[in-house]
């Protein structure tokens, strides 16, 4: 071992108060980016999952739907040929996804008028990696019941009830949500067209706009018509405006957090490890002086401080990544419930910070050292005479 | 003459004025030979020491120590030249407190090349002779002052530069480790060592070749004692 490097850790022995403050600060940051680096895989699909569980935010109805119509009835009486949803599938790279096709409907239940709404899966454009089920599935043959509906009925999950001349079994009562879904009945979209007498038909597409697709303009209402335009001439689009931003801000929110923690942890520990260093210079002042008499050059001077803060930074690191993953996979699982499965323990990240922490804190340590490097030891000695 | 200065004047500014630690001082010293210089608090004995070690440029003149001329030289050669040619003794010790005495005294190894070191069994042999050898292995507090300040002379002299500085060597100690340590000092002169002890304390001139007295930064031959007259 270098005559320097025993030096090191001989005063990292001797001075272990500031050695174990330096070493806590560092490995608690250390601890803290890994844990937030390893959830971030899980909270970006959590966020994803949030983000599109706030809903479709896009609308395509056939060109001859009136708009006034439309809002004033909340679907299009007009309909469109279901197999729009197939050329929109087969037209590449577009602005939107989750592609859900509904054909609704009024019909009479015990004389008063209910809805009908057809609906199928939710179906991903050709080159779009296969996302998790979004929206409502209705098993063939079965409906789901809105409050209303399953009152004026009297019907109960798991029950057979007669509608449009054809048994039905009863897969869900919704909870009353004091919307028009408490009027509703949901079917499968085929088991809809046939029940309606309108195979192959369907009144609306709903989607989501891709915020990811390829720059920001992508997911105005400008782009997605003119994409649409392209793949099918005869529909219109309508973007759900605060939906869409409640969208953009939802992930923005989530893709700046994590940069900006990290960031706030880096510069606050490197501030603590450069205030604590500074401390250690101090109260090595007459040390540094002798060596300094002794014929040590500034180089050695500057590797005994720079060693020390490097000797930390090897050390919070490791120690920091053992941590972080252990408590990352130990809690968080429970904040991420639903995405637990991506929080892993990553040897990528024990790599960056093997190399980010001892540079962080070589950082930190630089004005402390060049300070003991310039100071003056002819000034030092007299001083502490 | 092994330390030869000409000329030399160093200034130090301060806020109101200019402090002249010292003016103009021209000082010879041959081989083999101890001198003491005393003077009162802040006249410029301490910078002159400094100045003498290389480690404190002066404003003007020359400082020749063996016939180098010292702020000559850049600071990395100034570096190694004061590694194996001048040792250091000061009032505080300036022991590392981390290391061990034996460890403190090799301390000035670590500059040097590895050809040049002397064995560890020389540096056992040295604390050995200063009376340190159940010492080796303690931290500097755990030993008393005057062994503290041994440690330190066993440090500056392990390497057996030709000169060796002392700046209030016995600013800390009683009488009888006062006398310990010139008695060193004078055996380190009688082996072919030049000293130079910066002191205020007129006990120390019995042990000295020559006495200079600096006062406001000049320079003066005080006295001269013959080594024959000393009565330790």
């Amino acid at each position: 071992m270098s005559f320097s490097l025993r030096l090191i850790l001989k005063e990292l022995f001797h001075r272990w108060v500031g050695f174990s403050l330096s070493l806590l600060a560092a490995t608690a940051a250390v601890a803290l980016c890994v844990g937030i680096t390893m959830m971030q895989s899980a909270a970006d699909k959590e966020t994803r999952r949030n983000a599109r569980d706030i809903g479709s935010n896009v609308f395509i109805i056939p060109a001859s739907c009136d708009l006034y119509e439309y809002h004033q009835q909340g679907y299009s009486k007009d309909s469109m040929p279901d197999t729009n949803i197939d050329r929109m599938m087969e037209a590449g790279k577009i602005a939107y996804n989750h592609l859900i096709p509904t054909l609704t409907a009024e019909i009479k239940v015990e004389g008063r008028l209910a809805r009908m709404t057809g609906i199928a899966m939710a179906r991903h454009p050709k080159g779009r990696p296969s996302k998790s089920k979004m929206g409502v599935v209705v098993t063939p043959g079965h409906v789901h019941l809105g409050h209303n509906v399953a009152e004026l009925l009297g019907a109960k999950k798991g029950e057979d009830i007669q509608l449009l001349n054809r048994l039905w079994v009863v897969e869900r009562v919704a909870p009353e949500m004091g919307t028009v879904d408490d009027i509703t009945i949901l079917a499968n979209l085929e088991d809809a067209q046939q029940a309606l007498a309108r195979r192959g038909e369907i009144s609306e597409i709903k989607a989501i706009s891709c915020v990811q697709c390829d720059t920001p303009e992508d997911t105005s209402l400008g782009t997605l018509r003119a994409q649409l335009k392209k793949i099918l001439p005869d529909t219109q689009v309508y973007l759900m405006k605060e939906i869409a931003d409640a969208r953009v801000r939802q992930r923005r929110m989530m893709e700046l957090y994590s940069p900006f923690v990290i960031i706030v942890l880096i510069l606050a520990s490197a501030a603590w490890l450069g205030v604590l260093a500074a401390i250690n210079v101090r109260e090595r002042i007459g040390e540094i002086g002798l060596l300094r008499a002794l014929g040590y050059g500034g180089r050695t001077i500057g590797f005994l401080i720079l060693g020390r803060a490097a000797l930390v930074g090897v050390s919070a690191a490791l120690l920091g990544f053992v941590i972080g993953t252990f408590i990352t996979l130990a809690f968080g699982p429970e904040i991420f419930p639903e995405t637990a499965r991506a929080i892993r323990s990553d040897y990528r990240i024990l790599g960056v910070v093997l190399v980010a922490t001892p540079l962080v804190a070589l950082f930190a340590s630089f004005i402390p050292a060049t300070l003991a490097i310039g100071h003056d030891p002819a000034v030092t000695l007299r001083e502490n005479q | 003459m092994i330390i030869e200065l000409s000329h030399v004047t160093r200034k130090f500014p301060t806020r109101n004025a200019t402090v002249t630690a010292l003016s103009d001082v021209n000082f010879k010293l041959e081989a083999g030979t101890m001198a003491c210089l005393s003077g009162p608090s802040g006249s410029g004995k301490s910078t002159l020491l400094f100045t003498l070690g290389g480690m404190l440029r002066p404003d003007s003149g020359t400082v020749r120590v063996l016939e180098q001329d010292l702020y000559g030289l850049s600071k990395s050669e100034r570096a190694a030249f004061r590694a194996t040619q001048i040792g250091f003794v000061f009032q505080e010790f300036h022991l590392i407190p981390y290391l061990t005495v034996r460890e403190n005294v090799l301390l000035p190894l670590g500059q040097i090349k590895h050809s040049a070191r002397p064995n560890f069994e020389e540096c056992e042999k040295l604390l050995t002779r200063l009376g340190l050898a159940h010492r080796m292995d303690h931290k500097p507090r755990q030993l008393s002052a005057g062994e503290r300040q041994r440690t330190a002379i066993a440090r500056a002299t392990l390497l057996k530069p030709p000169v060796l500085l002392a700046d209030e060597p016995t600013g800390n100690l009683d009488e009888n480790s006062a006398a310990e340590v010139y008695q060193l000092l004078t055996e380190y002169r009688d082996q072919g060592g030049t000293v130079l002890v910066v002191t205020h304390t007129r006990a120390a001139w019995n042990y000295a070749d020559q006495v200079f007295q600096i006062v406001a930064g000049q320079l003066q031959v005080c006295s001269e004692v013959p080594n024959q007259s000393y009565s330790h």
